[in-house]
């Protein structure tokens, strides 16, 4: 039953990080191909990661699995917001068919 | 049968605790929490009570502790221990699994469609949170769930700049009750 489980967490995870991959690659800048990261390592590697936490043999392998999913959890997000601001402050452009940007307008 | 609703439930566990937070952190402070915090990951990853990886992690956690103490924060997270932090607290949790599997099937659906209908751009949003710990709390769960994803913050006033992936208004009003108030009407009761 729990392998069962830890199955389908596995499939859930290998969608997540193909589906992931072809949006880093589809999307037509930065900024959205960060959105498709964060899908690659919450809904990918995350879970995938607890999957393994689920397999483990033995509770010290499934503590170091969720102590790494816990890592990226609180540094993903940092990461994501260093380079969306570092892009945004060194002047990358939005997507051509972007609807607004706020924080140019601001700076004006 | 008795009904309580959250609000008059959320009302009864306002009254502090024993424990009181006040005052700024001073610098040994941090470099305590920090040590205490790296050493425990150390131990965590190890998994073994051997002296000498004890007394390595011990060495490392203290070193890193000592580099990075000066740039930890300044204002311990919450001033009061209340009950109601720790119940908004716990019912936070779902609440954002809830908003986080919503987020990846709507992302996953954009990039999986074939014309793939994104209209990106960077919104306005505030936030009625006023505290470092809270607004961070607040730009990491919208950074976390895809669609959306905070690109700046304006301390002044206070306001994240969010990079939405779907943008269905730039008035400030409608974008923090579309991406902040799921998130804010939870922190705001812990960090506030």
């Amino acid at each position: 039953m729990i392998e069962m489980l830890a199955y389908a967490l596995m499939a859930l995870g290998v969608f997540c990080s193909l589906v992931g991959g072809v949006g880093l690659i589809r999307f037509p800048d930065v900024y959205t191909r960060l959105h498709a990261n964060t899908v690659l390592v919450v809904g990918g590697v995350m879970v995938l990661l607890l999957a393994t936490a689920i397999f483990a043999h033995t509770w010290s392998f499934s503590v170091k699995a969720i102590l790494i999913a816990v890592f990226l959890f609180i540094t993903n997000p940092v990461g994501a917001h260093a380079i969306a601001r570092a892009a945004h402050r060194s002047g990358v452009p939005l997507w051509k068919e972007s609807v607004s940007d706020a924080l140019r307008e601001e700076a004006k | 049968m008795k009904k309580t609703s959250a609000g008059a439930l959320n009302k009864r566990l306002k009254s502090p605790l024993q424990l009181n937070l006040s005052g700024d952190c001073t610098e040994k402070t941090r470099l305590v929490v920090a040590f205490l915090v790296l050493w425990v990951a150390w131990i965590l990853f190890t998994i073994s009570l051997d002296p000498q990886e004890l007394a390595v992690g011990a060495l490392i956690s203290f070193i890193v502790a000592w580099l990075t103490a000066p740039f930890l924060f300044r204002h311990p997270p919450i001033r009061q221990l209340r009950l109601s932090r720790i119940f908004n607290a716990l019912i936070y949790l779902p609440t954002y699994l809830i908003a986080e599997i919503r987020a990846h099937l709507k992302v996953i659906y954009l990039i999986l469609h074939p014309r793939m209908p994104i209209r990106p751009g960077i919104v306005k949003v505030p936030t009625a949170l006023k505290t470092d710990f809270g607004i961070t709390a607040l730009a990491d769960s919208i950074t976390m769930t895809p669609g959306t994803l905070s690109v700046d913050v304006k301390e002044s006033e206070p306001a994240l700049y969010v990079h939405w992936i779907d943008v269905k208004s730039t008035d400030p009003q409608t974008t923090s009750a579309q991406v902040a108030k799921p998130f804010e009407k939870y922190l705001s009761e812990v960090f506030g």
